[in-house]
This record gives structure tokens, sequence and C-alpha cells, in this order.
């Protein structure tokens, strides 16, 4: 399907993807213990991310430049992307592989529908709730309590940041969907996901100076969380986050392109 | 013990058996080795991300750790994770939900030991390919280094560290893991007490060394410190032979403590169990 036909049959599409998504609500419901469980981990998961920067912070005056509350406006926004990437897209880059290897992939393939929406978005994971939930209010503390200063431009570029962020992360999901086709031998695509975000845990600056230059010219691991964290808490170019967009305009192309030949190259698994 | 399943099978036998599960496991683990080498890959970069973090942070006067320290710690980290890595926490409780738990238990073997010989041969294979890396980053990185004597007294001591850490992480893995008779999702419970509290207690985000006096206590009474940190610490050789003592003591009690916990919850449920699947 097209990006044209895709867009204008897009109300269908959402209310596909809204059954999928109450379909996947309730089966997560189905173990009432395990999903309240899940979310609950999940909070003290974020809880216990939180006190490694009071540790952090005993030892250390400043990481890099940034300061303590924009660290923590940094984790918040880290966690926003990485809990909504696991609760949007992990399940479905897990479904995948097993998917390809069953065969169950061919039966998708002749729905009357865009096979790259449907499988993106049709299962939803819960568990990442807590964490998801939980950094909204951290983020709602810190400016209330005017830890962080936030003016009108400051918030226009961080959403937009946010945007370029989320598109990123988006084409390398879709980069690995692609890759899971072409290779079934790979059981856990998730936990080169994991690999990713292991860099933007923390600012680049961390990096030394070339690395960091690479970070944010060519392979955009700045413009997931350090950019729209810096957007927030100080301020970026408006030239930094435009480069920004014109590299995620680029980066969806491409992994559209790619995902397209994988699809067309699908030989089926056979049985 | 009933039906034959001893946990110590005696004799030739066993040593028949256990070559030949090890072989298995290896032809298994390199059938899957794109994702073993995934894995390693992974397991590197986590402590390079921190070592980079540690460089770039500002310390204050009263910091032990200079930046040749700090490079270090996280250069030897990736190798005693492999180490001490277990997955019997997402692998026993698959094992139970999927129904394959029946078949184990066929067998005149401890279902036990089968993964003990997996993780043996994974191991041994993700240590072949992360040896190189770490070693040929510490020879770029030379210059930065400390000095570290390996004097035949440490590398016993460092030997019997590392044993003793692989063996408490698979008993504290493996008990929590039993409790997946009787909770369906275990990987939750795992989050929060093997890895959060884990990354946070047991050195792998802050060096233990650095840490202020008050949070010392905590980490070396509770187990998670032994499994990470206590190996290095007895490289890099600040630590005095009065805390060697004191840790592979606490670490003796954590292990006999962990093993009666698992071996309880084994049998209690062995009775429960009732096989679901095929």
């Amino acid at each position: 399907m097209n990006f044209r036909t895709f867009s204008l049959e897009f109300p269908r599409h959402a209310r596909i993807l809204i059954q999928f998504w109450k379909t996947s609500l309730v089966q997560a419901m189905e173990y009432r213990v395990n999903f309240m469980l899940g979310i609950g981990a999940n909070a003290i998961d974020f809880t216990i991310g939180l006190v490694q920067y009071g540790f952090f912070f005993s030892v250390a005056n400043s990481i890099a430049g940034w300061q303590k509350d924009q660290m923590l406006a940094f984790y918040a926004i880290f966690m926003t992307i990485f809990s909504l990437h696991f609760i949007v897209l992990f399940p479905n880059l897990e479904a995948m592989s097993q998917l390809v290897n069953s065969g169950a992939l061919d039966l998708v393939l002749t729905k009357p529908i865009s096979v790259q929406f449907l499988l993106s978005f049709r299962k939803l994971s819960f568990d990442e709730m807590g964490s998801f939930f939980t950094s909204q209010v951290l983020l709602l503390g810190l400016w209330a309590t005017g830890r962080i200063d936030v003016s009108a431009q400051n918030l226009f570029l961080f959403f937009g940041a946010l945007f370029c962020s989320f598109s990123f992360v988006y084409s390398f999901f879709l980069f690995l969907m692609a890759i899971a086709i072409r290779i079934e031998k790979l059981q856990n695509m998730a936990e080169l996901m994991w690999s990713f975000f292991t860099f933007c845990r923390y600012p680049v600056d961390v990096f030394p100076r070339w690395v960091r230059s690479l970070f944010i010219s060519l392979i955009p691991i700045a413009f997931i969380t350090t950019i729209p964290a810096k957007a927030l808490t100080v301020g970026v170019e408006p030239s930094t986050v435009i480069w920004g967009g014109f590299l995620a305009v680029v980066f969806l192309f491409a992994a559209r392109f790619f995902w397209k030949t994988a699809i067309a190259s699908y030989t089926s698994a056979g049985g | 013990m009933k039906n034959g399943l001893t946990f110590f099978p005696k004799g030739v036998h066993f040593f028949r058996v256990s070559m030949q599960l090890l072989k298995a496991y290896w032809q298994e683990t390199l059938a899957y080795r794109g994702m073993v080498i995934i894995w390693g890959i992974h397991s590197i970069m986590v402590p390079f991300v921190l070592m980079f973090v540690w460089l770039a942070v500002e310390r204050g006067s009263n910091s032990p750790y200079q930046d040749g320290d700090y490079i270090l710690y996280y250069l030897a980290m990736p190798l005693v994770m492999n180490f001490i890595d277990c997955w019997t926490v997402f692998t026993f409780p698959e094992e139970l939900r999927e129904g394959y738990f029946n078949r184990q238990l066929l067998k005149p073997l401890h279902p036990i030991w089968g993964h003990v010989f997996e993780h043996i041969a994974a191991k041994a294979f993700q240590l072949l390919c992360l040896v190189p890396i770490v070693f040929s980053i510490s020879w770029f990185m030379g210059d930065y280094l400390p000095d570290i004597d390996f004097s035949f007294r440490k590398i016993a001591l460092l030997f019997f560290a590392l044993l003793f850490a692989v063996v408490l992480r698979f008993v504290m893995n493996t008990t929590l893991a039993m409790t997946g008779f009787w909770i369906e999702h275990v990987e939750t419970l795992n989050l929060v007490f093997n890895q959060a509290i884990w990354a946070l207690l047991g050195g792998m985000v802050t060096p233990i060394e650095t840490l202020p006096p008050i949070f010392r206590i905590v980490t070396d009474v509770l187990p998670y410190r032994y499994t990470l940190s206590f190996p290095i610490e007895i490289l890099r050789g600040k630590i005095s032979n009065g805390e060697i003592i004191i840790g592979f003591v606490v670490m003796v009690c954590w292990l006999f403590l962990f093993s009666l916990a698992g071996r309880a919850l084994w049998r209690a449920g062995l009775r429960i169990y009732t096989a679901y699947g095929g």
C-alpha cells in the first residue's frame, strides 16, 4: 500500500488499530495480578534509576556540564521515550521473528491493510506504563517547583526535537523489523534495540569530541534524548532542530525503502 | 532421593553424561552464534558508556578513583559480567509455561544440570569473543591504566572471588526462577531484584569503592556487591586483607541461605506442579 492510499484510508486504519489495542488490553488484563505487578515493578525500577543519580551526584558535582536538576529532566525525557518504545514498538518487534519463523506473516500480507502500519503498532505492552506516568510526574514536578525554567520558544523547540526523536526511534525499529524478515536465525531483535538505547541513556556530551560530532551530524544518537533535554532545560539553536528534522526525514525514507525491499524478498517459511 | 533425581550423581557415568551435555550445548551455542555475539557486544557497550560518563564527571576532591581507575574498572566489568551472567530466570519459567519441563523431569539427572552446562557452553563461547576485544582496548588505553601487580596470591584470590561470584549469582537467579512454579511471569520480579537493584548496589553504575560510608553498610551486607564489584576490587588491589576475608564470609553466608531457600522452593514447587501444555 503506498503512502497516498494510506493517508486516504487513515480513518479506517485508526479504527482497526484501536480494535487491536483493545484486544491487547483484554489479553493483558487476563492475568490481572501480573498486570498490576508489572506496573508496580516498573515504577520501582524507575525510582531506582532516580536513586542512581543520587549516587552519581554524591561523588560528582556535574556530569559533562549537566547540573543535577538538568540531569533529572534528562532522565525523565529519556524514560518517556524509552517507555513509549516499550509500550508501542517493543512487543511488535518481539512478535516479528515469531511471525517470520512460523510463516504466520503470510496471513498478514494478504490483508487489505498497510502491512507496515499493522505490524508496527498492532500490539501494546502495558508493563512500562508505570515508567511513562512517573516520568511525566517528574517532569511536571521539576517545572512546578521552578527547577527548570521553560520559555515558549524552548517548549516549541522541545516538541520539535521530540518529534525528531520519535522518528529516529521508529526508523531504527523499522530497520530491525526488516532485518528480522531477512535473517530468521536472530532470536531476539529487541536486544539490539536496547544496545542502541544504551548510548542515549546519558548526555552525548560525555563522549570524546569526535564521537559527539558524529552523533549529531550523521548517527542521530544525540537527537534521541540529549537535544530534546537540552531544548527544554537550557535551549538549543533552532538550526540544530531543523538539521534533526532533515535527518529524520532521510532516515524515515531509508528505513521505509529497506522495509519494502525486505518484504518484497520474503519467500515465506513454508509449512 | 525419589525417582532417581539425585543432585550429585556418582562416578564415571556422571562424567560421561556431563561431557555429552557440554558437547550438545556447545553445538547449540554455535547454532545461535549470531545472537550470542550480539549479546556480547551489548554487554561491552553498557560499561563502555558508563566509563565515558565517569570520565566526563567533574569529581569532588575527595574521590578515591582517578581516571585510570575508572577505565580499569569498566574494562574489567564486561569480563566479570560474562562470567556471572545467568539466565535461568528466563529459561526455567519458560520451560514450566511451555511444558518442556515434563521432559526434563523424565531424564535420570537433576534438571538443574542441564542449565549449568548450557551456561558453561554459552559463556565459554562468549568469552572467546570478548577477550580479544577487551584486551585490544586495554592495549590501546595502556598508558592511562594504573599499574597492577599480578602476584600468585592475587591471581588465586581473583580466581576464587570469581568462582564464588559465579556460583552465588547462579544460585540467586535460580532460586528466583523457582518462584515460577507459582508466579506466571518471574521477569517482573527479576527486573526489580536482580537487575535494577543489582545495577545500583552491585557497582555497575557507581564503583562501590567510591560510595559514601553510609551506602557502604548496605552494599557490603547485601549479596549484590559480591557478584560484580568484589572481583574487580581485588584486581585493583586497594582492598585490605580484612575486607577480603569479610567479603568471602558474607558470600558464603548468602550462598548457604539461597541454596536452602532454592531447595525448599524446588521441593514445594515440584509437589504442586501440574504440567500445563504438552
